[in-house]
């Protein structure tokens, strides 16, 4: 997850339910009513970038005025995080009955990072536990549709040709193509090197014959 | 009674075959003058061998290991293993300097040679019934020529494939490489600086030219079009103190696989690291720092390891990466 990964800014884009503990003067354009002061418990959703490090951070003194003040307070960050949807009751229950029918694209597309990011923060022992299992087990799944394919080399060629192959094996297909729909970033990038590694080795050995 | 006679052969065998003198191909060797580097490579006896000739000199090379045997046919494979451990690697490994060169010579040694055969093969197509037997390479047939041809664009390949895995590296790591090099010189004055190595020792000369024109270029365009428009505290390229670090460091834990191949030399008596298992086997021990756990690496097994835990090991040579 470097600076410059593409898939780690969408990542922090997801949005995250907060609830303010301080009132902010001039901070109303995050409700979407600038010139307002936002109050404190006020909920509403922001991107994981600015949420965390809001939940993180105490308040600073701005100046020299403010050092006093500050001193008699105790140290309250700005807002609260609550766990996002992704991450809900709800969606561990899923995850424990059947990993691998899960829909995991229509939960979040960057389900897997945003849970490592999750499980670092706040060092959710569980969760990390459930994802973890999840991943495994739908990896079995990821690794079996990414192995089979049509042996008709008209048909290796790209994933992008698989409405050719319909026809002659609608099974497979119908089981592979509803399958990745569910996948979410991650699983689609393991998908993607583990087909073309087994594709480039399959054509390797049957076209060197 | 039995007298194991072993030890008394192996000296008389040492005088005359030839002995693994496998030095370990991650150190490129000593540098060496370069009459004796190319050697004929149909020549299965390593050039050093005659400074071997008595078992004494050849128990003082085990020990000590400083004379590794240099020919081409060691050089290519420590080389091509050179080029595995590249390519899986996370990080940017030292750059073979003696080694480098010991090829890049043949190379063009062994063009020159081709060359030459070539014409002379030339020549004597077209006057053809003059003198056939003089030359038996050029005996009326292609076949060394052409393998002498095909054998030299391995090489080349393999030397392109090495150099560009290490540019896009070199790409990759740029203000990694950078921080490295300011590190070095801020502890200059330190002595216990030994955990750094000078980037002259990591990059090759063209590499190094290649990295600081190319960061260099970058620079420049992302201050051109971004970072100038930006206040003057966020300009900053490698700013570390954000929330996220801006400086991508090699993936210190990526998993790798690895086969270990135990001491170079062969002698598992020297190597401190070496432990002898309650089979009989012979095996490594490291320690995986995260989940404090212990694992045994046999010789000649293949593991699914961490880069960090095996990094040392990979230097010394005694695992290789597959």
């Amino acid at each position: 997850m470097g600076y410059y990964d593409i898939d780690d800014m969408l990542t922090e884009g997801s949005e995250i339910p907060c609830k303010f503990l301080q009132d902010i003067p001039g901070l109303g354009y995050l409700e979407n009513n600038p010139g307002k002061p936002i109050k404190a418990n006020a909920k509403l959703m922001l991107p994981y970038w600015l949420a965390h490090i809001l939940a993180a951070i105490d308040n600073i003194p701005l100046s020299e005025d403010s050092m006093t003040v500050d001193d008699e307070e105790e140290p309250v960050p700005f807002l609260e995080m609550s766990t996002p949807e992704s991450f809900s009751q709800r969606v561990i229950n899923a995850i424990k009955t059947d990993p691998k029918s899960l829909d995991l694209h229509s939960i979040n597309p960057h389900f897997y990072e945003l849970a490592i990011k999750w499980c670092a923060i706040y060092s959710v022992k569980d969760l990390a536990k459930v994802v973890s299992e999840l991943l495994l087990q739908r990896s079995q799944d990821i690794n079996n549709f990414a192995y089979s394919m049509s042996t008709q080399t008209k048909n290796i060629d790209s994933i992008g040709t698989m409405s050719n192959i319909t026809e002659s094996k609608p099974n497979n297909l119908l089981a592979s193509s509803s399958f990745l729909m569910t996948l979410d970033e991650l699983e689609k990038y393991v998908y993607r090197t583990s087909h073309e590694s087994y594709k480039n080795s399959k054509r390797w050995m049957y076209q060197n014959k | 009674m039995d007298v194991d006679i072993e030890d008394i052969l192996a000296e008389l065998n040492t005088d005359s075959t030839a002995v693994d003198y496998s030095g370990n191909p991650l150190s490129d060797g000593i540098s060496t003058n370069a009459s004796t580097l190319y050697n004929n490579t149909s020549s299965s006896f390593p050039i050093a061998d005659g400074k071997h000739a008595t078992p004494s000199d050849k128990l003082n090379h085990i020990r000590s290991n400083t004379s590794p045997s240099i020919s081409a046919e060691h050089d290519y494979s420590s080389f091509i293993t050179l080029w595995r451990n590249e390519r899986c690697a996370p990080e940017l490994l030292p750059y073979p300097h003696h080694l480098m060169t010991r090829m890049i010579m043949r190379i063009q040694d062994q063009l020159e040679r081709l060359e030459i055969i070539s014409m002379d093969f030339m020549g004597q197509s077209s006057t053809t019934t003059t003198t056939t037997t003089n030359k038996p390479v050029n005996n009326n047939n292609m076949l060394p020529l052409l393998c002498m041809e095909a054998e030299l664009e391995r090489i080349k390949f393999v030397i392109r494939s090495y150099i560009r895995c290490r540019l896009s590296k070199i790409d990759k790591f740029s203000l990694y490489l950078r921080q490295i090099n300011e590190q070095r010189e801020e502890d200059h004055d330190d002595q216990d600086n030994d955990s750094l190595m000078p980037l002259e020792h990591i990059l090759s000369k063209d590499e190094m030219v290649y990295y600081q024109r190319h960061s260099e270029m970058i620079l420049k365009l992302f201050n051109e079009t971004t970072l100038k428009h930006l206040p003057p505290e966020l300009q900053a390229i490698n700013d570390t103190t954000g929330t996220i670090s801006m400086i991508d460091e090699p993936d210190w834990n990526k998993f790798v696989f690895i086969k270990v191949t135990g001491p170079t030399d062969k002698s598992f008596n020297n190597d401190p690291l070496l432990r002898n298992g309650s089979n009989g086997k012979y095996f490594y021990e490291v320690i995986i720092p995260e989940l404090e756990e212990d694992v045994e690496l046999f010789i000649g097994s293949i593991y699914v390891m961490r880069y960090s835990v095996i990094k040392n090991l990979l230097l010394d040579g005694k695992v290789i990466l597959i």
